[in-house]
């Protein structure tokens, strides 16, 4: 277990690597010199990451030792995006990694058990949906989306946060009816159908994804709640048919807000003529930025500092990746979509490990989630899949996004733990 | 469970390798097309990041320099001289693209050639431009401007020794500082956007550079080819003909300026005068044939290698179906004839430099912090004629100058020559062109003058502004 310790502690340290060695260039490229008067910022997230690292040596001593190091190679890597767009930004974010890295400790010391939280899964749920439909109330739409609640000075992005309640309820709800929704119905054309009313989960969820695109015109948000729930669906039950069937209402949920909606029919029709000269300094300038960031990026990138990553829109936030694919090429780029696949497969191998079904199902449920919502803001910055405007995990700025991950990296860690317990 | 995940996570392999496969295409393999689209503006923000070299005249006047701007652009241009320079340097605007000048020796302002070393590359802080010295000469092209003042039309000063323009001036101009202006209008458009529409709209066309894109039909300046054409094939000054106020021709006739019968006179006489029904009967004496093979060999229906971008080629028809009465007139220089003032500049260029026309050039050398990178060296575009021939019509021209009617342009102290020329416009009045070379007995400058719709006559109206323009130049 020792050597495990002295990995994970290796691997933050050389994924802090990232963060000095990028701060450096971006200060060597704007003066002309090398200056070491900022690296305070990597040295700050260093220190979250080994304080976060100690409390969980402590709380979780046999718990996974890639997560943390993973997660702070993102971290590090998104630092000196942000740094290099705006350092006001930056030390925004230092502060909430703080927040977050505190919040993950917190759950470390004090959860002891995880597959405990299975026994508040309506609260939990509830909570969930409240949060989701709080922002039909109280939100306030910016480029319009309703994603926004103020509190006093804060502004705060309840659908960040509700992922996770909801994955929790989820998990634990699917837990219990696994068998039920796996009993077979009546054959029909060769495919064995579930009986009909275990349909009803599924169609709520539905409902509530179509509600949340309605209301908050949030085409990210929905898409994700869906894509977790039946992912999550699948795992538990091994039933092709619920992905069938989920591709097949996604796809007339979809085909219904693109006929009523002008929002749904404009993102369709940037996605799929992005670079129409008609519309290119129009409606769909974002995404031709984005693509021209890229662009410029090629092999190798432009070099940090040394691109024009301000020209993307939202190049702190939802485009974050084509400002890193501008100035580190493909190398960069590819990097993190395998970090993310890493994370994932690491989840996976967690869920696996794991004995009990609503930490099994948990832990499947938040690698789905860091996956998906980061498949949906990559693919969707790179024309891939249609734009939805949602945060990159652990890269994006954003308070919320930072508090709400930590906390799934947290849930993620303890459950390995009682993966290293049980399994001995 | 196991393997309910495990079949996830397969898929989910197969969504990144598609996520990788597409960014392997927009940054590899598709990028070339992306970036070229004409909204990419990262080029062009790069290109406005490099302090581009500055263009200086002959007399070391810096006329276009870049200066740091706030803003997207990090440098852009700003001229000296206003609107004084438009045509030669034309413009360098994101909004616009480049003109000239500008267009014409990006590279080396941008300084991307000539390639320079890499320990020069190593030390310069950032991308600096070459700067491009140009032949022209402030003074004389200050006096052109002035010459010619608020009326439309053209000048155009060249050295027939190397080629190298003096001073090129079209009126109406426009102002290239207004095109670069980034500020915004009060409803939030771009002021150099508001200018462009204004100049592009205006129907004086102040954006056409009528030297070398105007084309004007020649009239009696075009005698000069005529000229040098029947020399050329062996008919001699001394050829006379019977010269009446009016000469029919075929059914058709051709007319003397003002009916006026000359009597039996030569071609001197004929040339000082510019007698229209001498040079008809040596057009038709001469043959289509032989007449268009002269304007073609002196640069007509070709375009000359002037190194400023956008130059016409001037016109004559095919000798082939051409009609006696259309020859007749086109030995006259009012046909189906159309010059730009460039090229009777190079007519004017040929005569004076012994039958060989130089390449007309404005690029003198190219300098990176005044050490000389690149030099222009003067080469011959076309030899035309004898020198024979060419010092037989310029000994005629002098004629005109001295005692005919371009006595508006002589000099004193100085032997220059001429021809004038006077094209009738339908429904407007004439054109006044005026060809000046000078001194004539060791040619240094030849002059091009048209003023559109004048009024006059080319030795009332256009005499008197190529005398101006020799004199600064002689200076």
């Amino acid at each position: 277990m020792v050597r495990r310790r002295l990995l994970e502690f290796g691997l933050l340290i050389i994924s802090s690597a990232v963060g000095f060695i990028g701060l450096l260039t971006v200060d060597a490229v704007r003066q002309g010199k090398f200056a070491l008067q900022h690296l305070w910022y990597p040295g700050l997230l260093l220190g979250c990451f080994l304080l976060l690292y100690l409390v969980k040596l402590c709380a979780k001593p046999n718990s996974d030792p890639f997560l943390l190091p993973m997660v702070s190679s993102l971290c590090f890597l998104g630092m000196t995006a942000l740094y290099r767009l705006d350092p006001h930004v930056a030390r925004m974010q230092l502060i909430w990694t703080g927040v977050g890295a505190a919040a993950a400790a917190l759950m470390l010391v004090f959860l002891k058990d995880v597959s405990s939280l299975g026994r508040y899964r309506y609260t939990l749920g509830f909570i969930g949906i409240l949060l989701l439909v709080s922002t039909m109330v109280l939100g306030k739409e910016v480029n319009g989306a309703k994603l926004w609640i103020s509190i006093g000075p804060l502004n705060f992005q309840p659908s960040e946060l509700a992922k996770i309640f909801l994955t929790i309820f989820f998990a634990s709800y699917l837990a219990e009816r696994k068998e039920l929704l796996s009993q077979v119905g009546k054959r029909f054309l060769g495919v064995r159908l579930p009986r009909a009313r275990d349909l009803g989960p599924l169609l709520a969820m539905w409902a509530l994804s179509l509600l949340i695109l309605v209301y908050q015109k949030d085409l990210g948000s929905s898409l994700l709640f869906f894509g977790i729930f039946v992912a999550m669906l699948y795992i538990a039950t091994g039933r092709l048919f619920f992905v069938m069937a989920g591709m097949l209402l996604f796809l007339i949920g979809a085909f219904f807000a693109y006929q009523v909606f002008g929002h749904v029919k404009s993102r369709v029709r940037i996605w799929l003529d992005p670079l129409n000269p008609e519309t290119v300094s129009g409606e769909s300038y974002q995404i031709a930025q984005s693509l021209f960031a890229f662009a410029e990026g090629g092999i190798a990138g432009k070099g940090l500092a040394r691109g024009s990553p301000r020209l993307i829109p939202f190049a702190e936030t939802d485009f974050v990746f084509a400002a890193l694919g501008e100035e580190l090429g493909v190398f960069g780029a590819v990097f993190v979509v395998m970090i993310f696949l890493l994370l994932a497969a690491r989840g996976m191998h967690i869920s696996m490990g794991c004995r009990n079904d609503v930490g099994k199902l948990l832990a499947a449920g938040l690698a789905v989630v860091l996956f998906l919502q980061s498949f949906i803001i990559m693919g969707g910055v790179t024309r891939l899949v249609p734009l939805t405007g949602i945060t990159l995990p652990f890269v994006s700025y954003g308070g919320s996004s930072l508090f709400s991950n930590f906390l799934l990296l947290a849930l993620l860690i303890s459950i390995s733990r009682e993966v290293a317990e049980d399994g001995g | 469970m196991e393997a309910n995940l495990r079949r996830a996570g397969v898929f989910f392999v197969l969504l990144s390798l598609v996520l990788v496969a597409n960014l392997s295409y927009l940054q590899v393999f598709g990028r070339e097309r992306i970036r070229d689209n004409p909204a990419n503006t990262r080029r062009l923000l790069e290109e406005y990041s490099i302090k581009r070299g500055r263009l200086i005249t002959a007399d070391g006047t810096v006329v276009a320099e870049s200066v740091p701007k706030d803003g997207p652009y990090k440098y852009l241009r700003r001229y000296s001289q206003g609107p004084l320079l438009c045509h030669v340097l034309g413009y360098d605007s994101p909004q616009f693209g480049r003109t000239g000048l500008e267009e014409a020796y990006n590279d080396f302002l941008l300084g991307e050639r000539p390639i320079r070393g890499w320990a020069q590359l190593m030390t310069l802080e950032e991308k600096e431009g070459n700067d491009v010295y140009i032949t022209l000469d402030m003074e004389v092209q200050k006096v052109a401007a002035q010459a010619l003042g608020r009326r439309k039309g053209a000048v155009v000063a060249m050295d027939p020794r190397s080629g190298s323009v003096l001073a090129l001036y079209s009126y109406p101009v426009f102002d290239p500082n207004e095109l670069l202006d980034q500020g915004l209008s009060q409803e939030g458009r771009l002021l150099g956007e508001l200018a462009m529409a204004r100049y592009a709209k205006d129907p004086a066309s102040p954006l056409l550079n009528r030297v070398t894109m105007g084309l004007y039909p020649p009239g009696s300046s075009f005698k000069v080819i005529t000229a040098a054409a029947a020399l050329a094939h062996g008919i001699p000054v001394s050829k006379s003909y019977p010269c009446p106020g009016i000469l029919p021709v075929d059914g058709s006739r051709v007319t003397n300026y003002g009916l006026r019968d000359y009597g039996i006179i030569d071609m001197r006489p004929a040339l000082t005068y510019s007698v229209n029904t001498y040079f008809a009967q040596l057009a038709l004496e001469l043959g289509a044939e032989k007449l268009y093979s002269t304007a073609v060999s002196f640069g007509l229906n070709r375009v000359p290698p002037f190194d400023l971008p956008g130059v016409m080629a001037s016109t004559i028809t095919e000798p082939k179906g051409m009609s006696r009465v259309d020859l007749a007139w086109t030995g006259v220089g009012q046909a189906q004839l159309l010059l730009t003032p460039l090229q009777l500049c190079l007519t004017g260029c040929a005569i004076a430099f012994g039958g060989r026309i130089m390449r007309p050039r404005l690029l003198k050398e190219v300098r990176f912090r005044g050490e000389i990178l690149s030099r222009c060296e003067p080469e011959v575009w076309d030899s035309v004629v004898t020198p024979e021939v060419a010092s037989r019509v310029l000994e005629m021209m002098e004629e005109v100058v001295r005692s005919g009617t371009g006595r508006a342009a002589a000099i004193s102290g100085v032997r220059v020559a001429g021809k004038t020329g006077t094209a009738e416009v339908e429904g407007k009045p004439n054109h006044a062109w005026f060809l000046g070379v000078a001194p004539a007995n060791d040619p240094r400058v030849v002059v091009a003058v048209i003023v559109e719709n004048a009024g006059g006559t080319g030795g009332e109206v256009a005499a008197p502004v190529a005398r101006e323009v020799i004199k600064a130049a002689l200076r």
